[in-house]
């Protein structure tokens, strides 16, 4: 992997304790993110695809420090992020932002649009003048498509699409470079979809940003990332450019997926790869490699190889997490 | 350009619109406007005194002067009537007030900072739940001596698990919101988050709690003063009075004695009631009416 990336995530971990009782003693964790290391470049997208409760979210948060992970570093332009006290943190808020899954959830309802899209500037520059502060807010909206008189409106106003569009606003007022996009279309309706899909692109190509994107959709993380990363209770089983992934999936995991996508042509005859069994509980992952329980290629030594923060690369830039390919 | 003055007052013009369509809070709201000119400003007003007795005159009926008759002290009745009113109003505002210092404070502690404060405080409002209120109440009055401010601050006392478990219910949820994360997101400090994020959209159980507090804290006062545990004569209140009326010559020929104070305690206490149930669809931006 590329040694000047923007952002380097370093054998980070999110566990979260599992308490029972009265004197709620911990007796077990939920291993939501286990030592993954990956590392995104200026400019770049990096996809994060994976099943519901892999770690995906959790993997972001833990990026931006919305979520204290248990261990390991997070480098963002070589400082570490990981272990900044509260002040700092709050200063380098600045160049993170976050864009939510749910915009109905994720703009509060009882702040008007232009104080939810100027609020970062008066946390950062308090001493910006208000007229200032409202063109800049108008100067946002327009780079989100949205009409100006939008800002004297309250987010229920809004459709879903036009409030992933404010949502987008807010994260982008204080000129951050890295964004993390947590799911941002699929609660969207499908018509609305590729339009605020597009907009995602073209702001990245305008100012340069430098996208973590999430989804479970592999057609829209297929249309949006460079690169991809194929995520597996907490691990990260597959990372390679968009085209290697699509075109030569080398993890059985990331190949079942792959037969899963359909495909608008009746004539092709499908080949699905179906798996065995439920994904395993967090809290109780399998030894060796976390896949081997539903693996169709499992080999007897599955089991007892630790394949945690084992990455080979098998062609350039395409590291796969699976002993068939050692 | 809009300053910020302007935004606030188009936010609160939009609830007092809303407010204003809910018909049974504005019946309700002028209901208990009447009331609160009728206890405070007719009595000053007309230079009547609760005190002042008519001798020779203990009992007397209704008539063009005494609209509600004379007490068994020959006092006017329509005078202790509205110093009876101005009383509960005064107990039921102020401990409910109190209850809302120390309750909502805390129900924010322990729903936004959790870990210690959560047990520490939602502990201690099991405990105080889960003695019957009124006889702790009784206890306390009985250790410091019934008088009006006593009752006040007792009541007021007692009442604050009522807000701190509402206040710590809705933070709960609240807190939980992707909007809330969003503002950790942008680097907004703690107290920013809870005067922007949680409490605006935690106000409506708390306005709803108030009136429900108001209205219960005035029937504590009026229970006690009832039980002679209250406020003391000669301080009117609904409660005394009708601890005066208890006489079954009284109960059965005298209704002028026990009904009006009756009735203006079920108006205050339905009237605070219905206003907060208008108050709480009117705060809330979704509903549109």
């Amino acid at each position: 992997m590329s040694d000047k990336g923007l952002l380097e995530v370093q054998d980070l971990c999110t566990y979260f304790p599992i308490n029972k009782g009265v004197l709620r003693q911990k007796v077990g964790e939920v291993k939501a993110v286990d030592h993954i290391n990956i590392s995104i470049d200026q400019g770049e997208t990096l996809g994060i695809v994976g099943e519901s409760g892999c770690g995906k979210s959790t993997l972001g948060r833990s990026i931006l420090g919305l979520i204290k992970p248990t261990g390991g570093h997070v480098l963002f332009k070589g400082e570490d992020v990981t272990n900044m006290d509260f002040k700092k943190l709050r200063s380098m808020r600045q160049q993170m932002q976050i864009v939510f899954q749910d915009p109905f959830a994720s703009l509060n309802p009882r702040m008007l649009v232009e104080d939810i899209i100027a609020e970062p500037l008066r946390i950062h520059e308090s001493s910006l003048s208000r007229n200032k502060l409202q063109s800049r807010v108008e100067q946002m909206l327009e780079l989100v498509g949205i009409e100006s008189d939008a800002a004297n409106r309250y987010p229920h106003e809004f459709s879903g699409g036009q409030r992933q569009r404010i949502s987008i606003a807010r994260a982008l007022i204080m000129n951050p470079e890295f964004i993390f996009l947590d799911e941002p279309v699929s609660a969207l309706d499908v018509s609305v979809r590729s339009q605020v899909l597009n907009l995602i692109r073209n702001l990245q190509k305008d100012l340069g940003l430098t996208y973590l994107f999430i989804s479970h959709d592999l057609s829209v993380v297929r249309h949006i990332s460079d690169r991809v990363g194929v995520m597996y209770l907490g691990t990260i089983v597959e990372l390679a450019s968009k085209n290697q992934l699509f075109n030569n999936p080398l993890h059985p995991y990331t190949k079942a997926l792959m037969s899963a996508i359909p495909i608008a042509n009746p004539n092709i005859p499908i080949n699905r790869i179906i798996l065995e069994g439920d994904i395993p509980s967090p809290a109780n992952p399998p030894s060796g490699c976390r896949f081997h329980t539903r693996c169709p290629n499992v080999r007897k030594d599955c089991d007892k190889t630790d394949m945690l923060n084992r990455m080979i690369e098998v062609e350039r830039d395409h590291y796969v997490s699976c002993l068939l390919y050692k | 350009m809009k300053s910020v003055e302007n935004k606030h007052s188009s936010y609160y013009s939009d609830v007092f619109r809303k407010f204003r369509r809910h018909k049974i809070a504005m019946f309700c709201l002028g209901i208990m406007t009447f009331i609160i000119i009728a206890v405070l400003f007719i009595p000053p007003l007309l230079g009547l005194d609760p005190s002042k007795a008519t001798l020779g005159k203990s009992f007397q009926e209704p008539d063009g002067i005494f609209i509600l008759g004379l007490d068994r002290l020959g006092r006017d009745n329509f005078v202790r009537l509205l110093y009876g009113g101005r009383t509960s109003l005064l107990v039921g505002l102020v401990s409910t007030f109190i209850s809302i210092i120390i309750g909502v404070p805390l129900g924010l502690c322990a729903g936004y900072f959790r870990g210690p404060f959560e047990v520490i405080i939602m502990r201690m409002v099991d405990i105080f739940m889960v003695f019957p209120s009124m006889i702790l109440i009784l206890v306390f009055v009985s250790i410091i001596g019934p008088s009006i401010w006593s009752v006040t601050i007792i009541i007021g006392i007692m009442g604050w698990p009522n807000f701190a478990r509402i206040v710590y219910g809705s933070v709960l949820s609240v807190t939980s919101k992707e909007y809330v994360e969003s503002a950790h997101a942008i680097g907004a400090s703690h107290f920013r988050i809870i005067k922007d994020y949680i409490l605006p959209n935690a106000i409506s159980p708390i306005l709803v709690t108030t009136t429900y507090r108001t209205a219960s804290a005035i029937l504590e006062e009026a229970s006690l003063s009832y039980l002679g545990m209250g406020v003391q004569p000669p301080t009117a209140s609904l409660g005394n009075i009708l601890n005066d009326a208890q006489s079954i010559t009284t109960l059965t020929m005298r209704p002028w004695f026990w009904i009006p104070p009756g009735l203006l305690l079920m108006f205050i206490v339905l009237s605070i009631n219905f206003i907060g149930d208008g108050l709480r669809d009117a705060l809330d931006p979704k509903m549109k009416v």
